[in-house]
């Protein structure tokens, strides 16, 4: 392409009063978003932190305690004294599994607000608690989460349209493209060097706004390059799309008031209509237990088994009888095992419905999945989330994670507990270390919606110049 | 040279065709004439050899270049001058003029650029303030500035005299020979009849998108023009 013309098609821009007051908007509306973010990223931070503090703070009072009670030779309820295993187990250890945030989460708050960093993880049960501290209030949520990808998502879009609506259809308005035309032009490298102009601008700021705002929150050092760079390849490839859609409409040879309308309207349909529609389409498909369903399946499993302890017992010390002297010598149950056959007795029956739950919910993100591909704003935003390890499958991960850690302090205490072990081995407790997917897996996952995003955009573009060279005589 | 070779071009749910059956040859070094009331297919024409408008039958030719299968080479060898020469107006007559010209592939240093303005009557104060407040008049001096920048063989006019004062109009006048001396074919549709008659060496009558007279410029001078023109709107 032609430098010069492109020097001159800047100095248009230059001189255009719009594209100051979008770019100064697009300046406000990212550097508040970036800061969103960070104050956001910082949350999460203090929340990991404050619950990893607080288990080693439990640890450190635990074994103080230990001490206090051996130096005073006081002997403490074996459910409490921290100098056994059931004690420490069930009363002194909070053992939290924390995902620790990336650098990069600045940009995109992605699923962080609806899962927390931050899980209490109990023997007793496999639902985890949840902190408080580490999810939104429902009215945040409401309000949606202004963060980078929501300015490249919805507002990026609006200011490409903005600036891309009338590149041929202002000229025809103004009276300036017979002139054009007659310079050995036809309008398809006017068009293409007009919107190259516009989406160079508005992504070239952008991506210079987000990038000192990564470096001046401090996330820049710590953010993975590959990661950064694929976050921006999809934000401009996104940008391609909705630049590709404006040429095309320009194409038509509407006037510039219908090209903004029909513009608005595709905004309105790719980022608002179709996600939603994509998400009922998936709930109907594929509905998911409700919580309420999962919960009165939790109070019908309890109740049952303390109706059938006696039944369930005996089943049991058919399983372990290694158990049963013990509990024939005391003409009563030890609690503990009564807990342990609860324990696995609820699991047992709530198995099935947790497995229902996620395969459903694995079914809703398949097809979302697939379905994505029909909204070119749900391709960017799940590509974001990816990047920035706030996705769906990054909180999958997760909670895989905190279950296997779960099975692990069992593993680890239950035979302690039953065999009423005396404990003193507070820094051998396993401890929950995230192991987070290999970035090359979540570059491979997210180069989909970038092909995807680029091949929609080339094939409108190719689409465009062809209706440009058959139209050409009739825009003048 | 421009040639219309049986020109035919009718509108979509028009009953008469705009253009009927043209044929016109306008040699280098020559100004013609086109009058005709509104209506006539004096634009049509003009929007045919321009490229604007396709042709249903018949040919349009510039410079041995049928316009219809060379639009982009034919576009090389055209100028147009519209009756409103619409500029950037944030832009200065000689940033246009350098603008249009890359457009066209040509790339003038700026003493270059400032004789082609001052060549087309543009005064030197005027070269670098910006078209927004230029006149009509100063604005189709840089639509001159640009044609002669083009070394365009064949210009066209779509009343280009219209709203101009007659000072100015006399200076639009001066320019135009000044091209036909350079040997630009030029082809102006115009209602001006006094205009036609003092510029140009041939003038021809449209009605109905037929060419209904031809004069020379001997015939011209011993022609009532006006009579003739009314005569022929009333046939």
């Amino acid at each position: 392409m032609n430098s010069r013309l492109f020097a001159w098609e800047l100095r248009h821009l230059r001189s255009d009063l719009t594209a100051w007051l979008l770019g100064g908007l697009l300046v406000v509306m990212t550097l508040f978003a970036v800061a969103n973010g960070a104050h956001h990223l910082r949350l999460q931070h203090e929340a990991v932190a404050d619950s990893l503090a607080l288990a080693d703070k439990r640890i450190a009072d635990a074994k103080a305690l230990a001490q206090k009670l051996d130096a005073e030779k006081r002997e403490e309820s074996p459910s409490r004294d921290p100098r056994f295993a059931q004690g420490f187990a069930h009363f002194h250890l909070q053992s939290y599994a924390t995902k620790p945030p990336l650098g990069l989460s600045v940009l995109t708050k992605g699923q962080s607000d609806l899962y927390p960093n931050a899980n209490l993880v109990a023997l007793s049960s496999r639902d985890f608690s949840v902190r408080g501290e580490g999810v939104d209030n429902p009215q945040r949520l409401l309000l949606g989460h202004f963060d980078a990808a929501f300015v490249v998502v919805y507002l990026l879009p609006l200011l490409l349209i903005a600036l891309s609506y009338n590149v041929l259809s202002g000229e025809r308005e103004r009276g300036t493209l017979p002139l054009l035309l007659l310079q050995h032009q036809s309008p398809a490298p006017l068009v293409a060097r007009r919107c190259l102009v516009a989406g160079l601008f508005s992504f070239g700021l952008l991506a210079l706004l987000l990038v000192a705002g990564l470096y001046a929150t401090g996330s820049l050092a710590s953010a993975e390059v590959g990661r950064l760079v694929a976050w921006l390849g999809v934000a401009f490839a996104y940008g391609a799309f909705w630049l590709a859609l404006a040429v095309f409409v320009t194409s038509r040879g509407g006037s510039s008031a219908t090209n903004a309308v029909v513009l608005a309207s595709a905004w309105l349909l790719v980022t608002i209509v179709a996600p939603a529609v994509i998400n009922v389409i998936a709930k109907r498909v594929y509905p998911a237990p409700s919580r309420m369903d999962f919960i009165v399946a939790q109070r019908a499993a309890t109740d049952e088994i303390s109706h059938r302890r006696s039944a369930l017992l005996a089943a049991y010390f058919e399983d372990h009888p290694e158990l049963a002297p013990e509990a024939a010598k005391r003409n009563a149950p030890d609690p503990q095992v009564v807990a342990q056959m609860s324990y696995q007795e609820t699991e047992r029956r709530l198995a099935p419905i947790r497995a229902r739950f996620a395969e459903q919910l694995a079914r809703q993100q398949a097809l979302i999945e697939q379905l994505r591909f029909v909204s070119p704003a749900l391709l960017a935003q799940t590509a974001f989330n990816d990047l920035t390890g706030t996705g769906l499958a990054s909180y999958e991960t997760y909670r895989t994670q905190i279950g296997a850690h779960h099975d692990a302090l069992r593993a680890y205490f239950q035979p302690k507990i039953l065999a009423k072990e005396k404990f003193a081995k507070y820094d051998e407790v396993p401890r929950f270390a995230f192991v987070d997917e290999p970035t090359h897996a979540v570059l491979a996952r997210a180069a989909w919606p970038l092909g995807a995003l680029l091949a929609i955009s080339a094939l409108i573009v190719v689409r465009s110049i062809r209706s440009l060279r058959r139209s050409s005589p009739a825009l003048a | 040279m421009l040639t219309l070779q049986n020109l035919t071009k009718r509108y979509p749910g028009t009953a008469a065709p705009a253009v009927s059956a043209l044929n016109l040859t306008v040699a280098p070094g020559e100004l013609f004439a086109l009058l005709g009331p509104n209506g006539a297919g004096k634009t049509t024409t003009l929007n045919c050899l321009l490229g604007f408008v396709a042709p249903d039958s018949g040919r349009a030719v510039i410079d041995g270049l049928d316009v219809a299968t060379e639009p982009l080479e034919t576009k090389r060898r055209l100028a147009y001058i519209p009756e409103q020469v619409n500029l950037y107006g944030h832009f200065s007559g000689i940033e246009n003029l350098a603008y249009f010209s890359e457009l066209a592939g040509h790339r003038y240093a700026d003493a270059e650029l400032r004789r082609f303005l001052t060549d087309a009557g543009l005064q030197a104060d005027a070269h670098e303030r910006r078209v927004s407040g230029y006149s009509k008049g100063m604005r189709q001096k840089v639509g001159i500035a640009i044609a002669l920048a083009k070394h365009a063989k064949v210009l066209l006019l779509d009343e280009p005299t219209s709203g101009l004062d007659p000072s100015a109009s006399h200076e639009f006048s001066r320019l135009l020979r000044q091209l036909r001396d350079r040997d630009v074919a030029i082809l102006m549709a115009t209602h001006d009849l006094f205009r036609a008659k003092a510029d140009a060496d041939r003038v021809g009558i449209m009605r109905h998108g037929r060419l209904a007279h031809i004069l020379t410029a001997e015939e011209l001078a011993h022609t009532d023009l006006e009579k003739l023109y009314l005569e022929t709107m009333h046939a």
